[in-house]
C-alpha cells in the first residue's frame, strides 16, 4: 500500500464521517419540505451531536460495564467500515475491502448494539432489541444473497474490483440481475437504517419504535457516539449501493482530477438517495409490525430471483 | 525417546487416572485423576505436534487379535484436530478440577474413560478399535448424563441409547462391509474403494456412514436427545461430548468418504447430504430461539453447527463429484476449520454455562440477569464466547463461516444447472440460520448476563474465585487467535485435505489474507487492526470533547417503579421472530382468564408450548410399534422348560434343513 492510498484511505473515512450527520439533516429538511414545512436546518444533526457531546452521562444503576464499551465497538466497527468501502476512489483491490467482511462488520455493530438495548432492563430497549433481531434474521441473509448475485457477475467480492469491473463495464453492465440485487439492496438500506416503513426514526416513547427504543437509556457522549454511528451506517449503505451497483463516476487512478469527479459524483449519488429515501418516507406510512415480514420476504425473494436470473438467463 | 513414548503415554494416563478414581476413595484421589486426564491431553498436544513437524506417525501393537493388528494412525489432518482437541481437554480437566463439579470417584472415572475413549477412536486406524472406542464413547456419556440418580426421567435416557446404538449399527454395518470387500482392516489401507465395490453400493455405504455418524452430531431426525442429554449432564461431559465426539465424527466421516470410498459421480448423493444438513441447521437454529434453558440453546446450537459443517462438507462432494479438486479441498478445509473453531468456543460456551448455574443456583433463563454486574470476568469470558459462536469479527468463529460462505460461492465451474441453484439456496439456508441463530445467542448472552435479576439467585451470585474462570481464559484466547492468527493452521489444513479430493496443493494464503481463486479474499489481523483502530478513533474524538462524567440512576421508567417481571423475558424476546415462522414452531398458546384481583385490574393467564414434532410423530410411533412388538412377541416367553427345548429343537432342524 503506497502513501497516496493511505492519503486517500483518510480523507475518504473523514469525508463520510463529516458528511453523514448532514445526509440525516438533508432527509429530515426534504420531508419537511413535502409536508409543506419549514423544518429545522440541514445543519442540525450536527448541532445535536455537538450538544450532547458536552453533556455529562446519566447511565442506569442497572447497567453493566458493556454498556460504557458498545459506543466505542459500534462507532470503531462503522469507521472500519469507511476504510473498508472504496467511497471516491476505487483503491487497491486485494486489501480488506471483502464484501462478504462488511456484512459481518455489520453484524458485530447490530449485535452491539441490541446488547447495549438490553441493558439497564429497560421494556422499551428490550421491545427494541427484540424487534431490531426481528427485522435483521430476514435483512441479513437478503444482504449475502445479493453479494452472492454481484459477486456471481463480477467473479470477486472485493469491493474495489467490484467498482473497478462495473465502471469500467458502463451501462453496458447493467442488467436484470443488478436491478433485482440492488432493488434489494434498498429494501435492506430502510429496514437496516431503521427508516419508514419500517421504523419511525422521528418517534420518541412510543410503542411503534424500534431504533430509538434501544437507544433510550443512553445519554451524553454515548449517545452522541451511538447516534453517529447510526449516520455512518446510513450512509455507508447509501456509499455501498452507489458504488457497488452504479459505480460510474468513481475515481479510478489516484489523479486529482479523477479524485475531484470521484468527490463530486459519490456526493450527487448520497444526495439523490437522500432525497429518494425522504420521498419513500413521506408518502409511505410506518407499516403494522407484523406486517413487515411480508416486505422483508419480498426483498429476500428478490435477491434470490437477483442470484438465479444470472445463472438462468 | 521411542515413538511410542507419547500416544502410549496419552493413552495409558486416562486408564490410570480411571484406576486412580477407583482405587483412592478420598478427596485427593480425585486430583490425581483428573490431573491424568489434562497430562493425557497434554501428551496428546505434543504428539500432534511433533506428526505436524515430522510427518505421519503409525503405530501396530504386537497383541494378537482376531482381526488382523491393532494399530493407531495419526496424520497430519488427525494431528491438527487432535492438538486443538486436546488443548480443549486440558482446560476441561483443569475446569472439572477447580469448580469441583466431578467430586464424586463415579464421575472422575467417567471423565477418564471418556476421555479414553475418544482420543482412542480419534487415532484408531484399525476397523474394530474404532468400533470399540466409538461404543465405549457412547456408553460413558450415557452414564455420565443417565445414571448417576434413580429418577423418572428414563425414557429420554434410553432415546438416546436406542438412537446412538442404531447409529452404530449403520457405523459398523457400513465399515465392515468395507473391511470385508476389499479384505483390509486399516482404514488407512483402505483407498478409492468405489471402483471395487461400484458405484451404488459406495453410496449406500456412504450415506449409512453420514446417518450413522450423524446420530451423534445431532442430524435430523436423530436430534431429540441432545437438548435432554446437554440439560441433564455435568458441563464438563457435554463440553466433551459437543467438541471432541463431534470431531470424531466429522473427521472419521471425511476420512471414509473422501478417501476409503470417493465420490465420483456421486451427484444425487452429495445433493442428499447438502439437503439433510441444510435441514438440520435449519430446524436447530430455529430450535435454539425458543430454548429456556442455556443448555439446550447450547445444543441446537452445536446441532445447528454441524448442519452447516455438513452442509459445506457436501458442497465439498458436490465439487469432488463434478472433478473441481480445488474448490473442493477449499469447502473441505472451511468446514474442517470450523469444526475446530467449534471445538473452542463451544467448550468455553458450556462451561461457562456451567459456571453460572453453579453461581447463580439457576440455569432457567426466565430466572436469570444482570449476571455482568455481580460477575463482570465471566460475562467478559463469556461474550467472547458468543460472539465467537455468533460469527462476529474478529473472533475464530466469523474467519471460518467466512470460509465456509466463500466455499459456496464457486458455483462458476460447473456448468450443471441444478448445481447453480443449489449453491446459491445453500448459501440462502446458511445465511437465513446465521442469523437466527446469532440472534438466539444474543438471547442467551443478553438474558443472561445483562438487564435486571429476575430472580433472588441471579441477584446475588455467589462470587467466583479466580481459579474458576481461570480454565476459561487459554480457550477465549484460542478464540482470538484462531482469528486473527490462523494462517499457519489454514496452510497446514489446506495441504492435509487436498490428497483427499485429489487437488494437488491447496494454496489459500495469498499475502497477508485468506485468499482463493481470484475471488477476493480475508485479511483477518487487518480487519481486526482496522477495527481497533476504529475503536481508538473515536476514543480520541470523545476524548477530544472533554472529560467524561457519569451519573447512575434508576432505569427510566416513565413513572412506575419497575420490579423483576417488568422487563423483557426470554419467551417475550423470542415472540417476534417466532410470529414470522409460526407455520414452523406451531405454537400451543392458552390464554385464561382468571378472577379478578380488583375491579380495575383483569388478570389473564398466558401459556405457550412448542411441540416437539419429532417426538410426537416419530419417536412416539416408533416406541409404541417397539412395545407392542415386545407385548407380541413376550407371548412366546412362557417360562416352561419344554417350550424353550421345542424352541431350540425347532431352531435346529431348520439350520440343518437351510444349511445342509
Amino acid at each position: 500500500m503506497q502513501l497516496t492510498d493511505v492519503l486517500i484511505v483518510i480523507a475518504e473515512v473523514s469525508f463520510v464521517l463529516m458528511v453523514s450527520p448532514l445526509l440525516t439533516g438533508i432527509i429530515g429538511k426534504a420531508k419537511a419540505w413535502m409536508q409543506c414545512r419549514q423544518g429545522p436546518s440541514v445543519l442540525q444533526p450536527y448541532r445535536d451531536l455537538w450538544k450532547l457531546m458536552r453533556k455529562a452521562t446519566v447511565a442506569s444503576r442497572e447497567a453493566s460495564w458493556l454498556f460504557f464499551v458498545i459506543p466505542y465497538v459500534c462507532l470503531g466497527a462503522m469507521i472500519c467500515l469507511a476504510v473498508m468501502v472504496p467511497v471516491f476512489n476505487v483503491g487497491p483491490s486485494g486489501g480488506v475491502g471483502d464484501m462478504v467482511a462488511t456484512i459481518y462488520v455489520l453484524g458485530l455493530f447490530r449485535f452491539m448494539m441490541v446488547l447495549g438495548g438490553l441493558e439497564g432492563g429497560s421494556p422499551f430497549g428490550g421491545m427494541g432489541s427484540s424487534r431490531e433481531m426481528m427485522i435483521s434474521a430476514i435483512v441479513e441473509p437478503t444482504l449475502l444473497l445479493s453479494i452472492f448475485s454481484v459477486a456471481a457477475i463480477s467473479g470477486t467480492t472485493d469491493l474495489s474490483s467490484i467498482s473497478r469491473f462495473f465502471a469500467a463495464l458502463g451501462p453496458k453492465g447493467l442488467s436484470p440481475t443488478l436491478f433485482l440485487a440492488s432493488a434489494a439492496i434498498f429494501i435492506s438500506l430502510l429496514a437496516e437504517n431503521s427508516r419508514v416503513p419500517f421504523d419511525n426514526p422521528a418517534t420518541h416513547l412510543e410503542l411503534t419504535m424500534v431504533h430509538e427504543g434501544m437507544l433510550l437509556e443512553y445519554s451524553g457522549k454515548e449517545l452522541a457516539m451511538m447516534e453517529m454511528a447510526s449516520y455512518v451506517r446510513l450512509t455507508m449503505f447509501m456509499v455501498i449501493l452507489s458504488n457497488v451497483f452504479f459505480p460510474w463516476g468513481i475515481a479510478l487512478g489516484t489523479g486529482a482530477g479523477e479524485l475531484l469527479v470521484g468527490v463530486a459524483s459519490i456526493s450527487l449519488k448520497l444526495l439523490l438517495l437522500s432525497v429518494s429515501v425522504a420521498v419513500v418516507e413521506s408518502v409511505m406510512a410506518k407499516m403494522r409490525l407484523f406486517r413487515l415480514p411480508n416486505l422483508l420476504t419480498v426483498s429476500f425473494t428478490l435477491s434470490l430471483l437477483a442470484v438465479m436470473s444470472y445463472y438462468i438467463l | 525417546m521411542s515413538p511410542a513414548a507419547l500416544p502410549s503415554l496419552m493413552l495409558s494416563l486416562p486408564l490410570l487416572g480411571a484406576v486412580l478414581a477407583v482405587l483412592l476413595r478420598s478427596e485427593r484421589s480425585r486430583v490425581y485423576s483428573y490431573l491424568c486426564s489434562a497430562a493425557s491431553a497434554v501428551a496428546a498436544a505434543i504428539w500432534s505436534v511433533q506428526v505436524l513437524l515430522e510427518g505421519t506417525a503409525s503405530l501396530v501393537s504386537d497383541a494378537p487379535s482376531v482381526w488382523g493388528e491393532y494399530a493407531i494412525r495419526l496424520d497430519p489432518l488427525g494431528a491438527l484436530v487432535l492438538l486443538i482437541t486436546a488443548l480443549t481437554f486440558a482446560c476441561v480437566a483443569m475446569y472439572a478440577l477447580f469448580s469441583r463439579e466431578g467430586v464424586t470417584a463415579r464421575s472422575a472415572l467417567l471423565f477418564n474413560c471418556f476421555v479414553l475413549s475418544i482420543l482412542l477412536a480419534m487415532v484408531a486406524d484399525h476397523v474394530l478399535l474404532l468400533m470399540i472406542a466409538w461404543e465405549a464413547m457412547s456408553l460413558t456419556s450415557f452414564l455420565g448424563a443417565w445414571g448417576a440418580r434413580e429418577d423418572e426421567d428414563t425414557i429420554a435416557g434410553w432415546r438416546y441409547l436406542a438412537i446412538t446404538h442404531f447409529g452404530a449399527a449403520l457405523v459398523i454395518a457400513a465399515l465392515a462391509y468395507l473391511a470385508v470387500s476389499s479384505g483390509e482392516v486399516r482404514l488407512s489401507e483402505m483407498r478409492g474403494l468405489s471402483a471395487l465395490i461400484g458405484p451404488g453400493a459406495s453410496a449406500a455405504v456412504v450415506i449409512m456412514l453420514f446417518l450413522g455418524f450423524g446420530s451423534k452430531l445431532g442430524l435430523l431426525p436423530f436430534h431429540i436427545w441432545m437438548p435432554d442429554l446437554y440439560s441433564r449432564s455435568s458441563s464438563t461431559v457435554t463440553a466433551l461430548l459437543s467438541t471432541a465426539a463431534s470431531n470424531v465424527a466429522v473427521l472419521v466421516f471425511v476420512r471414509v468418504t473422501f478417501s476409503c470410498v470417493g465420490v465420483e459421480g456421486q451427484y444425487a448423493l452429495s445433493l442428499t447430504v447438502m439437503g439433510l444438513a441444510a435441514l438440520t441447521a435449519l430446524w436447530a437454529s430455529w430450535q435454539a430461539l425458543v430454548q429456556r434453558d442455556g443448555a439446550r440453546v447450547l445444543a441446537f446450537s452445536s446441532m445447528e453447527n454441524m448442519g452447516l459443517i455438513l452442509l459445506t462438507m457436501g458442497a465439498a462432494m458436490l465439487f469432488r463429484a463434478y472433478g473441481a479438486a480445488e474448490p473442493a479441498a477449499f469447502a473441505l478445509m472451511a468446514a474442517l476449520f470450523h469444526l475446530i473453531n467449534h471445538t473452542v468456543f463451544k467448550a468455553l460456551l458450556l462451561m461457562g454455562a456451567g459456571t453460572v448455574r453453579r453461581a447463580a443456583g439457576e440455569w432457567d433463563l426466565e430466572r436469570l440477569g444482570g449476571l455482568a454486574r455481580g460477575l463482570p470476568g465471566l460475562s467478559a469470558v463469556f461474550l467472547i464466547g458468543t460472539l465467537s459462536v455468533a460469527a462476529l469479527p474478529p473472533f475464530n468463529g466469523f474467519v471460518s463461516e467466512w470460509a465456509m460462505f466463500k466455499a459456496l460461492m464457486h458455483a462458476e465451474p460447473i456448468a450443471d444447472p441444478l448445481v447453480r441453484i443449489a449453491l446459491p439456496l445453500a448459501i440462502a439456508v446458511m445465511a437465513l440460520c446465521t442469523a437466527i441463530a446469532a440472534t438466539a445467542y444474543l438471547r442467551l448472552y443478553g438474558l443472561t448476563f445483562l438487564g435486571r435479576p429476575r430472580s433472588a439467585g441471579a441477584e446475588r451470585p455467589r462470587p467466583l474465585e479466580r481459579s474458576e474462570l481461570f480454565p476459561l481464559l487459554p480457550l477465549a484466547l484460542l478464540c482470538i487467535l484462531l482469528g486473527v492468527a490462523s494462517f499457519p493452521l489454514l496452510e497446514e489444513l489446506a495441504a492435509a485435505v487436498s490428497p483427499l479430493v485429489g487437488a494437488s496443493g491447496l494454496k489459500v494464503v495469498e499475502g497477508s489474507s485468506i485468499n482463493f481463486l481470484h475471488q477476493g479474499g480475508l485479511d483477518p489481523l487487518g480487519l481486526s487492526a482496522l477495527l481497533g483502530f476504529g475503536m481508538l478513533v473515536a476514543f480520541l474524538i470523545v476524548r477530544a470533547t472533554g472529560r467524561r462524567k457519569v451519573e447512575r440512576v434508576d432505569t427510566w421508567d416513565c413513572g412506575t417503579p419497575l420490579d423483576r417481571r417488568t422487563q423483557y423475558t426470554p419467551t417475550g424476546f423470542a415472540q417476534p421472530l417466532l410470529r414470522v415462522f409460526q407455520k414452523v414452531y406451531r405454537p400451543q398458546i392458552e390464554v385464561r382468564e382468571e378472577p379478578r384481583p380488583s375491579e380495575y385490574i383483569r388478570a389473564v393467564r398466558f401459556e405457550q408450548r412448542i411441540p416437539e414434532p419429532f417426538v410426537d410423530h416419530l419417536y412416539k410411533p416408533l416406541t409404541a410399534g417397539a412395545i407392542a412388538l415386545a407385548m407380541r412377541v413376550k407371548r412366546m416367553q412362557s417360562g416352561s422348560i419344554q417350550a424353550y427345548l421345542t424352541y431350540i429343537m425347532v431352531t435346529l432342524v431348520v439350520l440343518l434343513v437351510a444349511l445342509r
